[in-house]
């Protein structure tokens, strides 16, 4: 029989570097879970990621044993590296903060394709665009 | 309706980012808004305390809260931990791997080196197990203060052991018998040349996942050491590896 799910929590944490301050500490504390062994499983398995936000979806069961699975990094951090910026922009339809090339956002959707909702990777590559426009990044 | 928390250190000042986000974000609806709420410090692993219990992680050796009674005879043994904000409850694959190729690597009068003390779980089981000197160390002032209190709890706060903050560099002086350190391959990796001069006969790797065997048996090998065995429990691995340090002449 599957194990009663408890909770599910969704967090972004650094690549092989969680540690049991926020977020990570009061999201898991508060269901009951040994943050300190997430954090080693989680460490493990991201560090060769280093430099990253990996975002996670932990489950948590009845008995607070836990299991998760780490997806690719937010598109908005990848373009941000594309791009060698450090933020978006506020408003991003009259700011431009910088640009990317649509060889960078094909990149992206390659990397990013098992995370999304699309049938193609034209279809990806358009989703990582509109974010791209969205903080401010141009798309040429 | 969906909820979204963000944390900063208290050193940052927030108004700013409100202010930024209110300017991005659509106008709030009936029932939405944005609140400033603040986190003090806290034992985060305290509601997980509830639920923690005793863990055989041999057949000689349970890991035992100090709350819950466990009946054992000798040669079996009890660590309590009292669990705080370190690593080492005997619950994770990691741990209980490295205590049992404790149990079968230690001899008695041994002196053993513990990287990344954590609750100072590995410590009190080599002591348990007759290690004659103990020297732990840990990044985490935290997981020093848990240890020194686990070692007291267990009676272990003796002179054959010291715990204090620091990690494998040149203030460690001399040469152990037993080397262990159950952290990640990413940080063992660089000091496994270090470990190989001063272990006289064996390191004990561990916190390392089955898929990265191949590649860090390599590094062993490549600082001069010979694994022996590998423990290996779901998806983690700990290695025992034989080194000759401080008996064979080491270039470099």
């Amino acid at each position: 029989m599957a194990k009663k799910v408890l909770a599910t929590i969704k967090l972004q944490v650094p690549a092989g570097a969680a540690n049991p301050t926020p977020p990570v500490g009061p999201a898991l504390g508060q269901h009951g879970v040994n943050i300190m062994e997430f954090c080693k499983a989680f460490n493990a398995q991201t560090q060769d990621r280093q430099g990253l936000i990996i975002p996670v979806v932990i489950t948590v069961y009845a008995d607070r044993s836990f299991s998760f699975i780490t997806k690719t990094p937010p598109a908005a951090v990848l373009l941000k590296r594309a791009a060698g910026v450090e933020k978006g922009s506020g408003v991003p339809n009259r700011d431009k903060v910088g640009r990317v090339t649509r060889r960078q956002v094909q990149e992206i959707a390659e990397l990013k394709m098992p995370d999304l909702n699309a049938s193609s990777l034209e279809a990806a590559m358009q989703m990582v665009a509109g974010t791209a426009r969205s903080m401010g990044l141009t798309v040429e | 309706m969906v909820s979204i928390t963000a944390y900063f250190p208290a050193t940052i000042p927030l108004q700013p980012i409100c202010a930024s986000l209110a300017q991005v974000l659509p106008a709030p609806r009936p029932g939405e808004e944005m609140t400033v709420t603040a986190v003090p410090l806290q034992d985060w692993n305290a509601a997980w305390r509830r639920f923690y219990k005793p863990v055989w992680a041999t057949e000689r050796m349970v890991i035992q809260p100090p709350w819950i009674p466990v009946a054992v005879r000798p040669p079996q043994f009890a660590i309590l931990i009292d669990p705080k904000m370190a690593f080492g409850t005997g619950g994770h694959e990691s741990t209980r791997l490295c205590l049992r190729a404790l149990e079968e690597w230690l001899t008695p009068g041994d002196s053993c080196l513990d990287l990344g003390v954590g609750s100072g779980i590995l410590s009190l089981a080599a002591l348990n197990l007759g290690a004659e000197r103990v020297l732990g160390l840990d990044v985490d002032p935290q997981a020093i203060d848990n240890a020194r209190e686990n070692l007291a709890l267990n009676g272990l706060d003796d002179n054959r052991v010291t715990v204090r903050v620091g990690a494998l560099d040149s203030s460690v002086p001399g040469f152990f018998d037993l080397i262990m350190a159950n952290i990640e391959s990413g940080v063992l990796q660089p000091l496994l040349p270090q470990m190989a001069r001063q272990a006289r006969r064996v390191v004990l790797l561990s916190g390392l996942l089955n898929r990265e065997r191949d590649g860090f048996t390599r590094q062993v090998q490549a600082a001069g050491m010979v694994v022996q065995q590998v423990y290996r429990e779901g998806e983690w691995i700990c290695i025992a590896a034989a080194a000759q340090g401080g008996r064979c002449p080491v270039s470099g």
